[in-house]
């Protein structure tokens, strides 16, 4: 009995202990691995993950920021394309695009909006699509990108196409006028 | 002795969290209560029910007969809570020319319950600010106030007798026997008015002890009487509109 309390007990701590968390934004938040700094406002939330950082508002359901690097050397997860050194900002649209038209977790996915970003000083793309999820709700989806040396770094943003994209998408634009990148991966 | 007093209250306990209280978990917007007065007719959208059966390979699949007649009940006993308050009810089906609307309606329900249900009755009781978008030509078309919409599921295992809610199958575990067992299940409404704004949420799930099943008709028409209960008296105590001279 004894035992078993015991095991019950040690299981719940490694559970809740291990693994990322959700922390509240009180200043901004940076990757270590790349110097890339998000502006995000205080009270938001951000977890850290590999090559990932996801931010959010309230809740991942109304409103997602993720920043990521893709790495020249990793496949893309659903066209299994690599990025390119130094991809022409097009290219890395067109590459960011099949693969969200290969994911079946975006139903009815189509671009609306496809045009050139500078972020951070870098030219790049800007993408605004529309699919639906899993359970049917349109979500709308800005994704801006660019094309470094070695990797491509990737800011999404995903939020239900009702209230929640045209809500958040000031705060969303703030960050991405303030991204900044650390001047040894803009070489 | 020590120990049997320990098993005792941890019995106690196990008695009070899971059989002697069911919570409420009721919330209302800020001037939600206010403005549930104004509905006088409300649209319920086709409720998105399921009842599940668990095989022991861990899949579920879903049970036509008994979803349709939870479905059934759960309108029929809605319908009637709602009358309790003079409030006219329109049922609305998800077939038709609005198909489409009705069903990303729905689903953005779905999306915003789902956050809603994970945060806690504490946090939000009295900063309860959910927004689906404005259904006011939907309301306009169907001639309703706001629109009721009803999420919820119950899951059996494959034997058809009740299985246990993970919070069951812990305290069975600490107390040493098999205590209660409950098909987990959780339903959930929340009533939006024109503009898309929850004005009240409210759920029940058999985790905290409660045990009604969806599809047997006194028991759905207990747990609705029960999830009504606040709705009812928030509408004649918390916020009475002074009457028009």
């Amino acid at each position: 009995m004894k035992k078993i309390t015991y095991s019950l007990l040690l299981l719940s701590i490694f559970l809740v202990s291990c693994g990322p968390q959700w922390n509240t934004v009180t200043k901004s938040v940076s990757d270590k691995k790349t110097g890339a700094v998000l502006a995000a406002p205080t009270g938001w939330k951000y977890m850290e993950l590999q090559n990932k950082i996801m931010l959010t508002p309230d809740s991942p359901d109304l409103g997602l920021l993720v920043y990521q690097v893709l790495s020249v050397s990793n496949p893309m997860r659903f066209t299994k394309q690599i990025v390119q050194k130094n991809m022409l900002p097009e290219d890395l649209a067109a590459l960011i695009t099949d693969n969200y038209q290969l994911n079946q977790g975006l139903s009815q996915f189509k671009v609306l909006e496809n045009n050139p970003e500078v972020l951070a000083g870098i030219e790049g793309f800007r993408l605004i699509s529309e699919y639906k999820s899993g359970d049917g709700n349109p979500m709308k989806m800005l994704t801006v990108g660019i094309s470094l040396q070695d990797n491509a770094v990737i800011l999404e943003f995903t939020a239900p196409k009702r209230v929640y994209f045209d809500k958040y998408k000031p705060e969303i634009e703030a960050i991405l006028s303030k991204f900044q990148l650390s001047p040894d991966l803009k070489k | 002795m020590k120990k049997n007093s320990i098993l005792f209250s941890v019995l106690l306990l196990n008695w009070v969290i899971f059989n002697g209280c069911t919570p409420d978990y009721t919330r209302y917007s800020s001037k939600g209560p206010y403005l549930v007065q104004s509905i006088k007719t409300i649209g319920i959208i086709s409720p998105d029910l399921g009842i599940f059966e668990l095989s022991a390979g861990g899949s579920s699949e879903k049970l036509g007969a008994e979803s349709e007649k939870s479905k059934v009940l759960i309108l029929n006993a809605f319908t009637s809570e709602l009358k309790k308050s003079g409030i006219e009810v329109k049922l609305i089906d998800l077939k038709g020319p609005d198909s489409t609307r009705l069903d990303e309606t729905r689903a953005m329900f779905k999306t915003v319950n789902e956050v809603i249900l994970t945060k806690s009755t504490d946090e939000t009781k009295w900063k309860f600010e959910f927004d689906i978008g404005s259904i006011d030509s939907l309301a306009t078309q169907y001639q309703v106030d706001g629109f009721l919409f009803i999420q919820g599921y119950e899951t059996r295992n494959s034997a058809g007798r009740n299985f246990a809610a993970t919070a069951g199958v812990v305290s069975a575990v600490l107390v040493g026997s098999g205590t209660v067992y409950h098909n987990p299940y959780l339903i959930s409404f929340g009533l939006a008015d024109k503009k898309g704004k929850i004005l009240l949420h409210n759920h029940q799930t058999g985790v905290d002890g409660s045990k009604w099943t969806l599809d047997d008709a006194e028991e759905v028409t207990e747990m609705t009487e029960f999830l009504f209960k606040t709705f009812h008296e928030g509408l004649k105590i918390v916020y009475k509109i002074p009457k028009k001279k």
